[in-house]
This record gives structure tokens, sequence and C-alpha cells, in this order.
């Protein structure tokens, strides 16, 4: 029983210096295969949510994310809506009111001059909040608002 | 009624995230067994059952007597918030086996008995009893339009009903021993009671 | 035999010692030729080819003199400071090309740019478990230091070598031990309580970032902040997360570390550490002590960087589970008592093999993991000489 428990032991010790090399070697299978089997993606509060739907306009597109109100267990009252917008002839000042939960009606209006790092906004929707900050993300621009339940 | 235990049962799990940072620390820096762990616990029940029933009537009166503005609550979460850590805080430098000092709640101010602590763990069950999470803040909705301040408390009873079930294995956690443990437990409520001493500030200040 | 016979009997065993070292280091020499230039041969620039012939020089060196002179601690020290140094120029570097600044805002969490650090392990489990998602700002797959690419590495470190992680692989614990080893004589003595205050660091993270869907310790109370990226100060409280970085930076890697001669931020502080200190538990090597050759002098309790040998563990024979297997201990040991044991193996016996069979998969994730920031931070150091800028 010592002498198999000993023998086990090398073989163990052996194998470790393959598990090292295949962290490496074998990252990028590895890796994929971890997301493949996890199904595990970025917490949306962080990426701005599931895309919903897309404005194609001249030059440039507006993409509105699903509101994300992400909790532990369910969802949390207060939460947020993020826009992108993409494209090379994005106009010098973005000025538009915006309806992103489909139902026909407009939920907030928004300006920004990115030149100035201005903004104006008005909430039309009695969950709209605020907006919380219109950031540059690379050469595009990403307009978070706040909403609650 | 169903509808505020169905909640309960719905926000248990969201109840245990904000009430575990307040009640494991305590659990383990008390270091005891399983069964007086149970006790604690019942005592930390109280004190949530205590802050729900409070929220209760301010949800009661909120809804028939006083115009809702949304600086109150803020305000009583954000003072919540505040007095709970504190409570954390002090804990973690007092010796848990002294008697308590708040005189005014004399029935659990008991000289001759020094293991009896409870003022410390109500307090901590009644602050974090009045912790906002979604389904809290429906069952605050649904309450305040109870004309009637008694169905006003049978609903969160209720709805503490529905969060207790997600509290019992708390108490195994005592079965860790050791001082070490209890250190660790020590430095946890100093650390978790420096953050909501945070966030209770930054709500005070409207952030 | 005369003094010249001698001489000569003592320089052909030596000449045969380094040979025989050679040749053991052999396997390291290619194997890290391999992983180093990642099977394409070369760099061409003259630059990048003076740093990478440099930077493997240093590598292979530092692991012939580990064989050479049968001690691990001295060496390992010098590859693990020497990395941490470099990992700091690069990173930084890096950072700057990329993104023009080491400051990061929101932008950077909407672009998903941030690289993954190993220190947010412990923080994602519960939130991954219950949500599927990752409370990090990064990548799952792509761009440098991507999440699952950081898991997977993390995941090899931890059945390789579990806590020696912090001795062999983390690219901040060089800072900390590079201090501690600047002051000789002990100035201030801690108490080996403080050690749990890590546990209780890891478990109030791991409970507010899962309370509050962020990772707590990177937003708050991670002191390489200051040598890495922290967040732009455009705020009030952006202004006291910053005095909270640079203060514990100062405190943990660099003032405690010199007074104690302790790894201070390691053994005292860092919940990562706390957290690997388990997979202890799971790993085939640990670090064990024969009680038939202890002196029972207690100069490894004292000596131990990180607190992981105390008088009870002592007389288990064995170092507790928060050892880093950093070597300190068995090279300091007048008795030559204490070694590297593979578990299911009769304590002290073929402690050699049983060292080899650690220092190589040890040696080999350092320098794989470690080796190209070495590279990197040699071609920032000497573009810096050459051209007066790191770019």
């Amino acid at each position: 029983m010592v002498k198999v428990k000993a023998f086990l032991g090398y073989i163990a010790a052996v194998l470790t210096l393959f598990v090292v090399l295949a962290t490496f070697i074998g990252n990028d299978f590895f890796a994929k295969k971890f997301v493949d089997i996890t199904s595990l993606k970025v917490s949306p509060i962080y990426t701005g949510g599931e895309l919903c739907k897309v404005l194609p306009y001249d030059g440039y597109q507006v993409k509105i994310h699903k509101p994300v109100f992400q909790g532990l267990f369910s969802d949390r009252a207060k939460g947020f809506v993020q826009i992108d917008y993409e494209g090379k002839n994005i106009p010098a000042i973005i000025s538009q009111n915006i309806d992103f939960d489909n139902d026909g009606n407009n939920d907030f209006y928004i300006k920004y001059d990115p030149k100035n790092n201005t903004s104006e906004f008005k909430s039309l929707n009695k969950n709209v909040v605020s907006l919380e900050g219109v950031y540059k993300v690379k050469d595009n621009y990403s307009a978070r608002v706040s909403l609650k339940k | 009624m169903i509808k505020g235990f169905i909640l309960g049962l719905s926000s248990g799990g969201y109840c245990l995230a904000s009430c575990i940072p307040v009640f494991v620390p305590y659990i383990l820096s008390e270091g005891k067994k399983t069964k007086w762990n149970f006790i604690y616990l019942s005592k930390f029940m109280i004190g949530r059952l205590l802050g729900y029933v409070l929220f209760a009537i301010l949800a009661w009166i909120t809804g028939n007597f006083i115009i809702r503005q949304s600086g109150y609550k803020e305000t009583i979460f954000a003072m919540s918030y505040i007095f709970l850590s504190l409570t954390l805080i002090i804990y973690t430098f007092s010796n848990s086996h002294r008697a308590c000092n708040i005189k005014y709640l004399s029935k659990f101010f008991n000289y001759a008995n020094k293991e009896n602590n409870s003022t410390t763990i109500l307090l901590l069950g009644l602050f974090t009893g009045l912790n906002v999470c979604p389904p809290f803040v429906l069952a605050f909705s649904d309450a305040a339009f109870f004309t009637d301040i008694l169905n006003s408390i049978l609903y969160f009873i209720a709805f503490f009903i529905g969060t207790t079930i997600y509290f019992m294995p708390i108490p195994f956690i005592g079965a860790l021993k050791g001082k070490q443990i209890k250190f660790i437990g020590q430095m946890c409520s100093l650390i978790i009671g420096i953050f909501y001493m945070y966030l209770g500030i930054l709500m005070l200040l409207g952030r | 035999m005369n003094n010249l016979e001698t001489n000569k009997l003592k320089e052909v065993s030596k000449s045969k010692k380094i040979i025989k070292s050679l040749s053991a280091c052999i396997p390291v020499i290619l194997l890290s030729f391999v992983l180093l230039t990642g099977g394409k041969g070369l760099p061409k620039e003259p630059l990048m080819k003076v740093s990478f012939l440099t930077g493997y020089a240093f590598i292979n060196l530092m692991f012939f003199l580990m064989v050479y002179t049968k001690k691990t601690y001295k060496y390992r020290k010098i590859f693990f400071v020497t990395y941490a140094l470099l990992f700091v120029v690069t990173f930084m570097t890096n950072l700057v090309e990329i993104r023009g600044s080491i400051f990061y805002n929101q932008s950077t969490f909407i672009a998903g740019e941030t690289p993954f650090c190993h220190m947010v392990i412990p923080m994602i489990i519960i939130p991954a478990a219950l949500t599927k998602t990752i409370i990090f700002p990064g990548s799952i797959l792509n761009g440098f230091a991507s999440i699952a690419s950081m898991i997977i590495i993390w995941l090899g470190a931890s059945i390789a070598f579990g806590r020696g992680w912090c001795s062999w692989a983390c690219f901040y614990g060089g800072l900390d031990e590079g201090c501690s080893s600047l002051c000789k004589k002990q100035k201030l003595k801690i108490d080996r309580k403080w050690t749990y205050l890590s546990f209780a660091i890891l478990i109030s993270i791991v409970l507010l970032s899962a309370a509050t869907l962020s990772p707590v310790y990177c937003d708050w109370l991670c002191p390489f902040k200051a040598v890495t990226e922290s967040e732009q100060i455009t705020s009030f409280v952006t202004i006291i997360k910053a005095v909270v970085f640079y203060s514990l930076f100062l405190a943990l890697v660099i003032i405690l570390p010199i007074l104690t001669g302790k790894r201070t931020q390691c053994g005292l502080f860092c919940p990562f550490g706390a957290f690997q200190s388990f997979t202890n538990k799971i790993n085939i090597f640990e670090v064990r002590v024969d009680k038939s050759k202890c002196l029972n002098c207690k100069k490894c309790v004292r000596e131990c960087p990180t607190y992981s040998i105390d008088e009870n563990s002592l007389l288990n024979s064995k170092a507790l589970m928060t050892c880093t297997k950093c070597g300190k201990c068995i090279d300091i040991c007048t008795a030559s008592a204490i070694s590297y044991h593979i578990k299911g193996t009769s304590i002290g016996v073929k402690t050699t093999l049983s060292r080899y069979l650690f220092i190589y998969p040890a040696y080999i994730f350092a320098l794989t993991i470690g080796g190209s920031i070495i590279v990197n931070g040699i071609y920032r150091l000497l573009k810096l000489i050459t051209t007066g800028s790191f770019f």
C-alpha cells in the first residue's frame, strides 16, 4: 500500500510537468472549451446588455441595447439602458428621441455635443431617471441612461 | 398575504446576499456550537422581523398620511446603513461577553448573565431588515395601499416568513471552531462595517 | 596526495559538477527557447534580439545556479523580483501604447479592454454561479489577458503547485519580496495572528462582490493599482480610492516588508493568497520536515517570509497551508531536515528527486508566464536608454 501510494505520488509529480506545458501550449483550446462548457459571458453591467435594435442612418447607426437590471438572484430596482452611436459619419451634435422599449412612445430625448462634452437630457417616461453619462469608446460614443422599475 | 409570502420567497436569496455579510461575521466571531447559532439566528430573525414590522408601519403611514417624498426613504436607508456599520465596527472592538451598554433597552440588559448580548444581534437584524431589495420595494408599495395598518403588518410578516427559509443553513457555520475563526469574523465585521458606512454616507449625500 | 593533485582533483570534480548541472538544465534551455519565441525563431529587430538574448540568458542562468548550488530560494527570488519589476515597466508602457493612459474610466469598461487579473478570481465565483456572467469589464476570449485564458492559467498553476503561485508565478509578489530583502535586521515584529486578516478580507470581498456585482477588492483595496492601472481621478470618491491604493502600497509592499523582513502584502493582506491556500490541499507537492533530523532550532519559524511555519506545524512536521513553496526554509535549515515532498512518499527519502520534480514544472511555469514580460521589460528599458523614450 505504501509502495502503491509512493508510485502514484511520483506519477502525479511527473504529470505536473505535462499539466504546466498543456496550460500554455493548449491555452487557446482550453479557454474556448471552458467558455463552451460554462457558457459564461461578461456581465451586461459592463457590456451594456444584449442588442435590442439597430437604427441605420446616413453614415452611422444607433444601437439600442436591452435595459439592464442585473441583480444576484433577481432584477434590481435600478438599472440602465445603453445607446451606442457607431460609424464614420456620426453627426457633430447628437440629438434625438429614443424609444428603447418598443412601445411606440419616445422614452427620452438626448442631445450631446462631443466637442464641448456637453449634454442635454429630457425624460419622457416615468421609469427613465437621468443621463448617467456619454462615453467615447474608440471612435464611437455610448450613452447610458439610468432607469428604475 | 400570499403575495407577501411569495415575494418573500422570491427575495429570500437576495436577503441572504445582503444579510450574510452582516450575519456570518457575527456567527463566526462568536465561535459557538450549532445549538447556540440557532439561538443567535432566531434573535437575528426577530431583529429582522422587527425591521419589517417597522417598515410595514412606515409603508402604511406613507401611503395614508404622508405625501411620498423620495428624500425620506433615502435618508432612512442611509441612516440605517450608517447605524448598521457603526454596530459592526463597535462589535469588532468590543468583548462580546461583556454586558450591553444600551441602558434604555433594560429588558435585554442583564448583569447576571454575561452571555446575554441580545441587543447587538437584535440591532444587527433590525438594521439589516431595513435593507432595500426589489421585492422589498414592491412589498413596500403594496403595503402602503392597505387602509388597515394590521394588514400592512401581516403582509410584511408573510414576506418575512418567505425569506426565513433561506437562513436555515447559517447556524452550521458555527461548527467551525478556533480562535482563528473568531478573529477572522471580527476582521470581517470591521471591513464590512466600513463598507456599509461608506454606502450610508454616499446615500446621505445623495450620490 | 600533495596540494597540486588535490587542487586538480577539485577542479575535475567542479567541472564534472558543472557539466552535470548543465545537462540537467538542457530541457529547460530548449523548452524556454521554444516557449519564449512561440516557435517563430529569434526576433528580427536588433534591439528586441538583444533583449531576447539577455532575458533568455538571465532566465537560464538562474535555473542553472539553482541546480548547480542546490539552493532554490536565492535564485528563485532574483528571478521573481526581476520579473515583478519588469512587469510594472511592461504593463504600464503597454497600456500607454494601446490606450494612451494608465488610467481607466467607464469608456474602458464598455470597450471591454481591461486585462483580467488573477486577483479577481475569488470575487467572480458566486456571481458566475448564480448569474452565469463574469463581473469584470474584460474580454472573455480575445485580446491581452482575456478572462478565459487567465482562468486556465490559474487552474493549471493550482493543479501543478497550489499556493506555489505566490512564489513562482504571481507578477506582484516579487515587489514585496524584493523590499523584504532590503534590510537584513528585523526592526519590527508582527503577531502571526494577523495572517488571518487575509482570510477575513477574502470572505468580505467575496460576499460584498456578490452583493454589489462588482469586484470590490479591485475597486477599493488593491495596493498594486499604484503600479499598474487605476481609475481616472474625476471625483472625491476616486481621490479617496487613490489615497487608499497608494497608502496600502507604501505600507504593505514597501515599508512593512523593509521593517519586518517578511512578505507582508502576500502573507497578511492578499485575499487571493488566502484563497490559493486551499489549493495546497489538492496539490501533490508540499514542504515537510524530517523530525529525525530536525534540531528544533526554529530558524525556519523565524525566517519564513509568509509566516507559514509555526511551532505547531513543526510538531506535525509540515508547513501550514499558507506555504508558498518559496524554498527559504529548505535552504536555511542547517540540518537539511526540510525538503520539497511528494504526497504519498516517505518523508526525508529521495529529497533530491522530489526537489527536481518540483522545480522543473515550477520554473517552466515561471519562465513561460514571466519570460516574455522580462524580455519586453528589458526591451523597454533599452529603448529608454538608447532613444530617451519607452516607445
